[in-house]
């Protein structure tokens, strides 16, 4: 951490003035319940048939898949874990628009060793140095708290 | 074999608001705005209307905004929902409907109230575990401009002044429409000097978020005559969503949008046109961000593969350009009121077409191309609409 400024802020000690976009929504218990193979353990699944390791972390939940992206087949996968797999970076932004606690949100396109690609913001970096081709690994984090509820999920940080 | 909606179905009529920070208008402004120029455009009421489709993600569920706003006398009205491409929805819903036999005229209107979230940029989208990772459009978007400058070699540089020449262009097209929400001419240097919304794109890479409505009423073809303007005749409404393997499987490069490249291709097979770059005389595609409209050039056919450079630079593109694109300032300059800007986008053909642009006009225009994308590069879902004489 560069600066007691950033502790103050990391800690909520100093409140911030809000960001201009939306809150986040309360966690939904039911919800991280049922995901909870691939939202705690980073659970994703290799398809029988054609062989693709797949996560999704999409856009309106971090879901089970169902159906292959690449053949279509359908429940016909085996477990695969990306938790301890490394990664490298496919393509970035650097969003100052994103409400985050320390902007920019650094987002980052990655892709695992062995197959599988990903959506995930990207901690413990130095903006500036964030590339195409940069090295990362999976780190899991606490995201939220709300209503007496912790939210933890999987952020990428670059291999140190 | 599918069937076709070439030449079964004439627009006959068209209304659009002036878009912007319209704080002094709700959504039932916007409907009622909107729809009364283009009923007027036609020469009808509201009770020659025999079904209407209303697009909008965000300002209203159901039917009723629209019935209500406009007092509609019991006839079925529908809420479409495409995500940025609600737009053609209407009008797709509105088309089909005719072209089925069941109505001889129908109201489409795309509508969105932005202004009044009380906060930056576009309300939030559900994700339902809240691990969505941190990004706004603007970054989804970014995302693949620092992958296209990577393909094909443009240092950061090279790739900010590519995009800031596009947006250039749409700022000198809007600086001459009195509907578009940003008027200003603006220079590349300012492009090139402004605050970084999410890297690389800056400001004036990114569209205005504006309030604004639109309408269209549409008819069946063989009685577009009978109506006062010059009739402008759907020739291909093709929509294409996506499976979204492009985000889980490493197959998809990021520098284009697959469901751009095939819903063209089947409006382009539905509308018989064989070479898009040559045929088509403008276009307005969905440039919510500048990179946006450049890999669409490719995807449209309009240049090749990591080459939409050559044409910005060559000021193709541009209104006096070989191919004019975003003659009315694009989303650029009007801003993106999501259910709105669909039918935005075939309110400037349609003037055109009749001759009633102004200094934007184009000469004798035959066909026209609108390109309305919900939803991120690597999932959306991509409308194309071909109109014509």
């Amino acid at each position: 951490m560069a600066n007691y400024n950033d502790y103050l802020r990391w800690r909520e000690i100093v409140p911030l003035e809000a960001a201009r976009r939306p809150e986040k929504q309360h966690i939904r218990l039911s919800a991280v319940w049922r995901e909870r193979r691939q939202l705690l353990g980073l659970w994703g699944i290799k398809c029988k048939r054609c062989g693709t390791p797949q996560y999704d972390n999409g856009a309106a939940t971090t879901g089970p898949i169902r159906v292959c992206a690449v053949c279509q087949a359908q429940d016909d996968f085996d477990d695969y874990n990306f938790a301890k797999r490394k990664a490298t970076v496919f393509s970035y932004t650097q969003d100052n628009l994103a409400p985050v606690i320390d902007p920019p949100a650094s987002v980052v396109l990655v892709e695992f060793e062995g197959g599988g690609r990903a959506f995930f913001d990207l901690t413990d970096r130095d903006p500036a140095k964030v590339e195409i081709g940069m090295p990362v690994e999976m780190t899991f984090r606490k995201l939220q708290f709300d209503r007496g509820l912790s939210n933890y999920f999987w952020k990428a940080r670059p291999i140190r | 074999m599918p069937g076709s909606i070439k030449d079964r179905v004439a627009i006959v009529g068209m209304g659009c608001t002036k878009f912007g920070e319209l704080w002094d208008k709700g959504p039932t402004d916007l409907i009622v705005d909107s729809v009364n120029e283009a009923l007027s455009d036609a020469g009808i009421e509201m009770k020659d209307i025999q079904a209407a489709w209303g697009g909008t993600l965000f300002s209203g569920a159901g039917g009723r905004t629209v019935s209500e706003a406009l007092r509609a006398q019991y006839i079925p009205v529908t809420r479409v929902e495409n995500a940025c491409g609600s737009g053609h929805e209407a009008i797709r819903g509105a088309s089909y409907a005719i072209a089925a036999g069941i109505y001889d005229i129908c109201l489409a209107v795309g509508y969105e109230k932005l202004k009044d979230e009380g906060m930056s940029g576009l309300p939030g989208m559900e994700n339902r575990t809240n691990t969505h990772y941190q990004s706004s459009m603007p970054g989804v978007f970014a995302i693949m401009a620092t992958r296209y400058f990577a393909r094909y070699g443009l240092s950061p540089e090279e790739g900010k002044a590519m995009l800031g020449k596009i947006s250039v262009k749409s700022h000198h097209n809007g600086s001459l429409n009195p509907k578009a929400h940003l008027r200003r001419e603006i220079t590349l240097e300012q492009v090139l000097n402004a605050p970084i919304i999410a890297w690389p794109l800056g400001l004036f890479d990114c569209c205005g978020v504006s309030d604004g409505g639109a309408a269209a009423i549409l008819v069946r073809a063989d009685m577009a005559k009978s109506f006062p303007n010059k009739p402008v005749y759907v020739k291909a409404l093709q929509i294409c969503a996506s499976p979204t393997s492009g985000r889980l499987t490493s197959e998809y490069d990021y520098t284009h949008v697959e469901e751009a490249y095939r819903a063209g291709i089947a409006a382009y097979a539905e509308a018989g046109i064989k070479n898009p770059r040559k045929e088509i005389n403008l276009a307005e595609v969905h440039d919510c961000f500048s990179i946006t409209e450049a890999v669409t050039m490719e995807d449209l056919q309009f240049s090749p593969r990591g080459r939409v450079k050559e044409d910005i630079d060559a000021g193709t593109f541009q209104l006096d350009g070989e191919l004019p694109v975003q003659p009315d300032g694009g989303l650029k300059c009007f801003g993106h009121p999501i259910g709105a800007s669909g039918i935005r986008m075939l309110y400037e053909p349609y003037l055109h077409f009749q001759g009633r642009a102004g200094p934007r006009q184009t000469k004798d225009p035959k066909l026209a191309l609108a390109h309305n994308m919900g939803n991120e590069p690597y999932a959306p879902v991509v409308s194309v609409c071909i109109v014509g004489l």
